[in-house]
């Protein structure tokens, strides 16, 4: 058997996966949507600090480089004339250029900014430890006074330098771009203005100090053993108090270059610069670093790699929330699922629940008791009508059962009083013997009980034939004037047996297509009403007229008459006016009954009009159309 | 005894009085409701046959009134309405029996006769006073061992003494059970049966039963009676 909670459930769980699996794999879509451009820009910002750090270091590099550049001005040369200063008013009877000495001698003599001068355009050069400061890469280093330092990785031509892409007015600054150095070697090049700030005096290149190295500072920087103190520098760094540069101090007196930091603004500030011999010259140095792909920098080797990680994490990481993103799907459509599932069925039993209150009761109903055991108001409105139906047909079930039971106690009733008086009377005259004239009456009073039964059952199987549909009307033109004679001629004696005056109003010539045999017993049924119930002394008139629509014909009475409240009661079968009035027997209630059902199937119309005590008048319309025959 | 019979259809009417009186009853009649009522109200039955459909006033209407206005007659239901529900309504209505048409008319004696035994307050069917037995469900009469025959009417007397034994009977009394609405009162009719009776059951026998009791009635002679008269001889049972 089908059940409608099996059905509504599996086609709701059918929907419900159909809509899960379409809204699952929307919501997994748009996730890994997000997480894919979650992840590039992830990687995109890995990238971008790769390029931050690589240029971070490339630019410390650079600067350091800057530091040990500036601390490597060679005044070497200087000194040696110094050195052979006694002897320089000597020589200069011997050389014709000898005398270029004396200048610079002077020069070193008087500190200040005319000595510098002298020191930077004739006696410096830039020197770098080739080991210390090109290993990873390729480094030029170029100055405005034209000196030019270049690593022996720079195999092929210089680098190309724009001095005039920096401003003048800045002390620091730097580009980085992207150059390609020879033979499409493509390198991550930074180019760094810095001002020279400060010379220093070295003395001889002893062995490079490894651990100073690292350090960026020049190696084999030494004191001047003989002028510890001698300061040789721009004069806007010179420290009155007489310290001179050592290597403790002097890390202290150069401008802190490292990586984020910035060059602390000197204290005065230094006099704007005019041109390399005016008043405030400014000497710089240009330093350009340069780092290709294959550059075995451990700092670019390091970020490299930690990039290369990072990018591996994100998308670990990437894997990670798409399958926990999987995963959550998984349990959120499970789990929906099995609440929708259970919660339907509970869902569809509640929603079903009045059908299953309505199929109780109806399966309570039985024939004795012809009660739904429920208010059909109470049930939902999907639902109530039919019970509301169900329940007007059991009401109408009951009242025809109702009639069927009292019609047949009625029936029994009737058959039973007509018997017991026959059989009394026979065992009357049985009890012992009796003369000829006394068993006459005896067989006479036995064949008047035994024709009013017969006349009663004869009258009910005319109902039953009725009822069962088998009676068939026959029509054939009627002279109605003539049948009412006929009729009226059985009446007359009956009525005047009982007292009463019998008239006749027939209306001459009469007629109407309808079966005949059924308007006589509708008539004489009316007659045989209007005489038993007639008052002694009353009267019994007939009258038959034409009517618009057929004939008329009124039994009128002058006996009891009948209550308003039963006038619609007395066609119905066994129904007499006074309850008790079973004495003849003959009638029985059963007489009306029969007229109504004949006038029924004429397709007439019967009424009554009744006042108690003073009468009744019953009324029959007869159409007058072309009745056909018509069964039952 | 004195029934009143109610009931509306004639036949039924006429064949049952006639069965009834045959049978030594004096019947009344009533057709209708109202008739029964007045007659029931006027009369003091032995017992009432109610018909229940009734033109005018319906039967179980009239029990009821009868029973709350404290009418102590026997009743019997004699209808053609044989469910048990108007069965039990009936008979809760104060009816002593109920019968449904169609009936027997031997059964419908018996349950009269059962009636009256329980009106005199006597379960046994054979009246036994002295050397007289009645036996009144075969309307046989004995004098010590000789069977006496008797019409109807004077049976009837003789088992209305005999139920009032030992008490006087007046006449008035026995005119209301014995005769009905119809028969002529005539004053020295009751005086007529007795001797009829005397000479039926006394005649022969030294000890006489029905005594007359001057200026009251007659009566039956009681047990107490006994040692005022001799005891006849053969006192066989």
């Amino acid at each position: 058997m089908k059940s409608i909670r099996r059905v509504l459930i599996l086609n709701v769980t059918a929907l419900l996966v159909v809509a899960l699996g379409s809204v699952a794999a929307l919501v997994y879509r748009i996730t890994q949507d997000a997480l894919s451009e979650k992840q590039r820009s992830a990687g995109e910002l890995v990238d971008l600090q790769f390029a931050e750090q690589r240029d971070e270091a490339l630019l410390t590099q650079a600067r350091a480089l800057a530091g040990e550049a500036q601390s490597q001005f060679d005044p070497v040369k200087f000194r040696q004339y110094f050195e052979a200063a006694p002897f320089g008013a000597y020589a200069l009877t011997f050389g014709a250029n000898s005398h270029i000495t004396v200048p610079l001698w002077l020069a070193e003599r008087i500190p200040g900014p005319l000595s510098f001068r002298l020191n930077g355009l004739l006696a410096t050069d830039i020197k770098l430890n080739e080991s210390e400061a090109s290993t990873h890469g390729y480094v030029q280093v170029d100055s405005d006074w034209g000196n030019i330092w270049r690593s022996k990785a720079l195999a092929g031509p210089n680098l190309p330098l724009d001095v005039s892409q920096f401003q003048t007015e800045e002390k620091f600054q730097w580009f980085f771009d992207e150059i390609e150095i020879n033979e499409g070697v493509k390198a991550r090049r930074v180019r760094l203005k810095a001002p020279l700030t400060r010379t220093r005096v070295l003395v001889q290149a002893q062995e490079p100090q490894p651990e100073k190295a690292s350090l960026g500072v020049a190696a084999g920087l030494r004191p001047d053993p003989f002028r510890p103190n001698r300061y040789i520098g721009p004069p806007w760094y010179y420290d009155p108090r007489g310290q001179g540069p050592g290597p403790g101090s002097g890390m202290s007196k150069r401008p802190p270059f490292g990586i984020g930091s910035r060059p602390p603004s000197p204290s005065p500030p230094p006099p704007p610069l005019s041109n390399f011999f005016g008043g405030n010259y400014q000497p710089t140095l240009y330093i350009q670093v340069a780092w290709d792909s294959t550059t075995s920098d451990p700092k670019l080797l390091e970020l490299e790699s930690r990039r290369k990680l990072q990018h591996a994490e994100l998308d670990a990481d990437h894997e990670r929330s798409l399958r926990h993103v999987e995963k959550r799907l998984l349990w959120i459509g499970l789990g929906t699922f099995a609440i929708v599932v259970v919660g339907g069925w509970l869902l569809v039993g509640v929603g079903l629940s009045p059908l299953k209150r309505l199929s109780d009761a109806v399966s309570q109903v039985s024939a004795k008791d012809f009660k739904l055991p429920l208010e059909p108001r109470e049930l939902p409105r999907e639902v109530s009508p039919v019970a509301l139906r169900f329940q007007q047909t059991l009401q109408d079930l009951q009242a025809a059962f109702a009639r069927e039971k009292r019609s047949s106690a009625d029936i029994s009733h009737e058959l039973r009083t007509p018997l017991a008086a026959l059989t009394t009377t026979l065992e009357v005259a049985l009890r012992k013997p009796r003369s000829n004239e006394e068993y006459r009456q005896t067989i006479v009073d036995s064949r008047q009980i035994a024709r009013q039964m017969s006349r009663l059952v004869e009258r009910m199987l005319m109902l039953a034939w009725l009822d069962a549909g088998a009676d068939v009307i026959r029509p054939c033109v009627v002279e109605i004037d003539e049948l009412v004679d006929g009729c009226a001629a059985i009446g007359k004696p009956l009525a005047e047996a009982q007292g009463l005056k019998f008239q006749v109003n027939a209306e001459h010539p009469l007629t109407v297509n309808t079966d005949p045999d059924k308007v006589r017993e509708v008539v004489m049924n009316l007659l045989h009403n209007a005489i038993e119930y007639n008052r002694p002394g009353g009267e019994v008139e007939i009258t038959a007229r034409s009517s618009p629509g057929g004939i008329v014909l009124v039994v009128r009475d002058t006996g009891i008459g009948i209550a308003a409240e039963f006038q619609d009661k007395i066609f119905e079968r066994f129904y007499r006016g006074d309850p008790s009035r079973n004495a003849t027997g003959v009638h029985a209630g059963l007489g009306l009954a029969i007229v109504k059902e004949y006038v029924d199937r004429l397709g007439g119309r019967l009424s009554i009009e009744s006042q108690l005590g003073s009468g009744s008048s019953f009324r029959v319309e007869i159409p007058g159309g072309t009745l056909t025959g018509i069964n039952g | 005894m004195r029934l009143l019979l109610v009931e509306d259809h004639k036949p039924l009417v006429r064949a049952l009085r006639q069965g009834l009186e045959e049978e030594g009853f004096a019947v009344d009649l009533a057709a209708d409701g109202e008739e029964a009522d007045h007659k029931a109200t006027g009369t003091n039955y032995d017992v009432i046959i109610l018909d229940l459909m009734l033109p005018k006033k319906d039967g179980l209407t009239l029990l009821q009134a009868w029973r709350s206005a404290g009418m102590q007659t026997h009743i019997i239901i004699l209808t053609a309405k044989g469910s048990l529900e108007d069965k039990v309504k009936g008979l809760d209505l104060g009816a002593d029996d109920y019968l449904t048409k169609p009936f027997e008319l031997d059964e419908l004696l018996a349950r009269l006769r059962a009636l009256i035994r329980r009106r005199h307050q006597t379960k046994d069917p054979v009246l036994r006073i002295h050397d007289l037995t009645i036996d009144t469900s075969s309307r046989n009469v004995k004098r010590g061992s000789r069977s006496i025959h008797m019409t109807p009417r004077e049976y009837a007397l003789l088992e209305f003494l005999a139920f009032h034994h030992g008490k006087v009977v007046t006449r008035t009394m026995i005119w209301e059970h014995l005769y009905d609405e119809h028969d002529e009162s005539t004053s020295n009719v009751v005086d007529v049966y007795i001797r009829y009776l005397r000479n039926k059951i006394d005649k022969g026998f030294e000890t006489a039963l029905i005594l007359t009791r001057w200026g009251e009635g007659y009566m039956l002679r009681g047990e107490d009676d006994v040692e005022a008269v001799p005891e006849p001889a053969p006192a066989t049972h």
